[in-house]
């Protein structure tokens, strides 16, 4: 079949520019620098007066909550509101992606896009993926060509090698090579090329015979028991098997079809099937591949993607902006696939830095990226800050250091983190956003334990501000700081002081205000 | 064609080889479908464009018994005695001459009049998650858009929209959600019929002053905030506190209270989980909502297939047989209907372990009331209940039977986020035999 392939014609110059006289090879912008250009030039063009930069706190809390997944603590914001070092932005963020949290939070982000939630029906191994991909992943910044290698050609055990979980999952899902295919797909080119099991693609130019030829590296992937299948927790190994093939069902002569990537490339003689699509998937040229993952990340710190929803690249759905997103994504190569530097990258633009106060008809099309999205915190994000607002991270890290074990730390927050998702996410990582505001969510927050012990407990965060700081305007401040990362204004005053002061400061009073802070949408959403 | 793409087509196979695979045995529906083919609108003829379906609504409500796991229905619905696919179970009269249900069923065999059995369900998904998707969606799963669940877009098109209950609620577990739909048509899910429902109450030492003073202070701080940034996502925040509240208050919180029925009642229905559900369901109906499912796990049984299902069958029997009955006898069953099903059937042949594995190639299940036509069973599977003899149903098939008794259009298309029209049924014709 001689055609053009979408996503090369979607890609055109950039990936190809060599061979194509006239464009540029490289863009001559980097980074930050890069992005602010493009991003200036489509408000210049169409009349966009976007919002002003965002202020300390607003910057903060929102760079806490994307880089590490949690609101920051409150001396951290008194810190940096007191910091006047002109770069003290771009030092934050240094700070931020060096931590533990920023592999934890990242680590739960890819376990999220890989298999998806898991509402704690059956553990099988979860946890592996998650500990694997923190621990050998983020915590030593693996470069992501690398590490989606080792996802896609992984060999063992699913309890000790946490990256075949990936693959293992997709097949007890019970959808086998046809599962892989498509995840696969989704989750590393942002594409969807499922639907062309059945029927060629109505808007992408993909055939039958491209979804087979993808699934075909794919066909020799088995996993083999280790354990009774009624253990609690199952262990399998996987493994390549020598043979296996693939068959369009529809076919009259039923041949097996050979292994053949979107744009033709096919493994060397003898190269291995899944190690050969790993190869063939992160080649330089494939800037897919870059931009996909680009993508994925500007869509995290942006709300939508450059090509939204993130995982939709198709000929009809255009990106809000074509040459930015292949010149980062060309960046993004030349820099190695680090992704700390993708991060970095972005949250230091001025574009990150803009504040998310507009009114309602003031604000532009989202599109254009001129005004700092409100959105629905993540189950883990949600989770992690009042677990920190509360003071309960402090005890469960307290309680880590007295037996000495993190992962069974963990194992408890798990169950607790559970019952957030479950609640708050949908079983697949799609946008969260659209599943925010539910009865049951409202009711968690409104009457359940984890609030109510959060404002009650005996050495959470509120019983330590009204036992260390005995002045009402102190108290307020602190509890301010805790929750909503900032110092009350004038209006805030006005609204709690005489509630406090009319119940003669009594505890409960200080209790009513903590909860009324962590129910409201500043608390829950980032902004 | 493009509106499903994302949907695929729920047998896994391609509309154009439809043509053939009509032919190859379904000639009964083939007929629809190959007008499709041809450019002429299927669907189209069977149910009315204009909206009038909904005038001609039978149910009122709908409850749906889910049998997770995947019910061996040849053992409750469609008995093989005498055949060695039939195992133990033996077939017995029921209230309708000509008809019999296995022994697990004795309860409802007395019920026979007033419920109609599909013995000739016919699906190709045979994992618990895709079929379960299957079932409660009439779509195969696809991995980016969520297809709403039944009860999600029966609380959408003909739900009551000042009702201070959820619209759907899902009863003993959680269930498929409201998919691409807003999340207020979510189910909304009572962990164990019989118990409170969690975070409903107060927290201790909260009483109504206090959390009055809560939200007061709440709403306050929250319309600052609303005006000076720009997002869906605050009102639906906002709406979604105000209808927990209303939830919290509502004397429409009278229907969890199981103890306000007869004791005899309570016995009828079972002092189990699921005939506790049977029964919430039932009262949450009669207060207005609009679809319950009721969960009963425990059907998964490749081992011990025969004792396991005598057991689950000790639950299922009484429940199904009494919530018919009471209903019934309420003047409630007419206009509610009942469906009672699972993910797939179990194989024919008894394995190893004396049990049954998945089967999802012919299998039964059973629907009362709200429209239905009792006394009747539709279909038919072979003497060895390995393939469907007559008039198979497909899921879709099933579920534009489900819609049409609630009155809900099928050929309505509800917009994706990705602005793709999606079918609520997408190839799926009413099975006019059952309707009455």
């Amino acid at each position: 079949m001689i055609r053009v392939f979408s996503l090369f014609a979607l890609v055109g110059a950039a990936a190809l520019g060599q061979d194509k006289p006239g464009t540029t090879a490289r863009p001559s912008l980097s980074g930050a620098e890069l992005i602010d250009s493009h991003i200036e030039a489509k408000w210049k063009a169409n009349g966009i007066k976007p919002a002003k930069a965002a202020e300390d706190y607003e910057f903060l809390r929102r760079a806490w909550l994307d880089i590490c997944g949690v609101i920051p603590p409150a001396d951290e914001v008194a810190r940096y509101l007191k910091d006047d070092r002109k770069n003290k932005e771009s030092m934050l963020v240094d700070t931020l992606i060096a931590t533990e949290r920023y592999a934890e939070y990242f680590a739960e982000f890819w376990e999220a896009i890989l298999i998806g939630y898991d509402y704690g029906v059956k553990n099988d191994s979860k946890d592996a993926l998650y500990y694997w991909l923190r621990d050998e992943a983020f915590s030593k910044n693996l470069p992501y060509d690398e590490m989606v290698r080792r996802l896609i050609n992984s060999k063992g055990s699913n309890q000790t090698q946490g990256n075949t979980v990936f693959l293992w999952r997709q097949l007890r899902n019970g959808g086998g090579v046809v599962e892989i295919t498509g995840k696969i797909a989704r989750s590393f080119m942002g594409t969807q090329i499922q639907c062309a099991q059945c029927h060629d693609h109505p808007f992408d130019r993909y055939t039958q015979e491209d979804f087979y030829g993808v699934a075909s590296f794919f066909t020799r992937v088995r996993p083999k028991k280790v354990q009774p299948q009624n253990q609690q927790d199952q262990e399998f190994e996987l493994y390549e098997d020598a043979r296996g093939e693939i068959t369009i069902p529809e076919a009259k002569d039923r041949k097996p079809v050979p292994p053949k990537f979107l744009d033709g490339a096919v493994p060397t003689k003898d190269e291995p099937r899944r190690q050969a699509f790993g190869r063939i998937l992160t080649r330089k040229e494939n800037l897919q591949f870059a931009m996909s993952a680009v993508n994925r990340y500007w869509g995290h710190f942006f709300g939508r993607g450059i090509v939204h929803p993130v995982e939709e690249f198709n000929d009809k759905n255009k990106p809000s902006h074509p040459e930015l997103l292949k010149e980062l994504a060309q960046d993004f190569i030349d820099h190695k696939y680090d992704l700390k530097w993708l991060v970095r990258t972005i949250a230091t633009s001025k574009t990150y830095q803009l504040s998310s106060s507009m009114s309602k008809k003031d604000a532009p099309d989202p599109k254009f990226f001129a005004c700092a999205p409100v959105r629905m915190m993540t189950p883990e994000q949600l989770f992690n800050s009042l677990m920190e607002a509360t003071g309960a991270e402090d005890l469960f890290r307290l309680q880590e250091k007295k037996t000495g074990g993190f992962n069974e730390v963990r194992g408890q927050k798990t169950q607790i983190l559970r019952q957030f998702r479950f609640t708050f996410g949908d079983d697949e990582s799609t946008d969260i956003a659209d599943f925010a505001g539910t009865i049951p969510q409202a009711l968690l927050f409104l009457n359940g334990e984890l609030m109510q012990r959060g404002v009650t407990q005996q050495n959470g965060r509120l019983d330590l501000i009204l036992r260390t700081r005995k002045n009402l305007g102190e108290r307020l401040d602190l509890m301010f700081m805790s929750a909503l990362g900032r110092h009350p204004n004038n209006k805030d005053l006005q609204r709690f002081v005489p509630f406090i002061q009319k119940k003669n400061e009594d505890r409960v009073a200080f209790e009513d205000v903590y909860w009324t802070l962590l129910n409201t949408t500043e608390f829950m959403f980032i902004h | 064609m493009k509106d499903s793409c994302k949907d695929c087509n729920p047998r896994g196979v391609s509309r154009r080889n439809m043509l053939g695979y009509g032919l190859g045995g379904f000639l009964g529906f083939a007929a629809a479908r190959q007008a499709d083919l041809f450019g002429a609108p299927s669907l189209e003829m069977f149910v009315p464009q204009d909206g009038t379906a909904t005038t001609r609504a039978s149910a009122k409500a709908c409850i749906v018994l889910w049998l997770a796991g995947g019910p061996a229905t040849l053992d409750i619905w469609d008995p093989k005695e005498g055949r060695d696919t039939g195992g133990p179970t033996k077939g017995i009269d029921t209230n309708v001459s000509g008809i019999q249900l296995a022994d697990t069923m004795p309860t409802t065999a007395k019920v026979m009049d007033k419920i109609a059995v599909v013995r000739s369900m016919t699906s190709r998904e045979g994992s618990h998650e895709r079929a379960r998707y299957l079932m409660h969606t009439g779509y195969v799963p696809t991995g980016t858009v969520v297809h709403p669940a039944m009860g999600s877009i029966t609380a959408m098109e003909v739900g009551k929209k000042d009702l201070e209950l959820p619209n759907f609620m899902s009863v003993n577990s959680p269930t498929e959600g409201a998919g691409f739909l807003p999340p207020e048509f979510s189910p909304f899910v009572v962990d164990r019929a019989g118990q409170p429902i969690k975070n409903l109450s107060l927290p201790s030492g909260v009483d109504d002053k206090r959390f009055r003073d809560r939200m007061n202070l709440l709403s306050s701080h929250e319309k600052e905030f609303a005006t000076n940034h720009s997002c869906d996502e605050i009102d639906r925040h906002k709406n979604a506190y105000e209808k927990a509240d209303k939830l919290m208050h509502t004397p429409l919180l009278r229907a969890f209270d199981l103890t306000k029925e007869k004791s005899d009642l309570q016995k009828a229905y079972g002092d189990n989980t699921f005939g506790k559900g049977c029964l919430l369901a039932r009262r949450l109906v009669q207060e207005g909502v609009k679809f319950v499912e009721v969960n009963l796990g425990g059907w998964d049984t490749h081992q011990d297939n025969f004792n396991k299902v005598k057991q689950n069958c000790q639950s299922l029997d009484p429940g199904v047989a009494t919530l018919v009955r009471d209903m019934d006898s309420l003047g409630m069953l007419k206009e509610t209907l009942v469906v009672v099903m699972g993910e797939f059937g179990r194989t024919p042949k008894i394995n190893a372990n004396t049990g049954r594995d998945h089967y999802p190639k012919a299998w039964s299940m059973m629907l009362a009331g709200g429209g239905i036509q009792g006394g009747r069973v539709i279909g038919s599977t072979d003497k060895d209940g390995v393939d469907v003899k007559d008039r198979p149903v497909t899921v879709p098939d099933l579920l534009a039977t489900i819609y049409t008794c609630l009155g809900v259009n099928i050929a309505k298309k509800n917009i994706s986020p990705l602005g793709r029209p999606i079918t609520i049924v997408d190839n799926g014709i009413p099975v006019k035999e059952l309707l009455s």
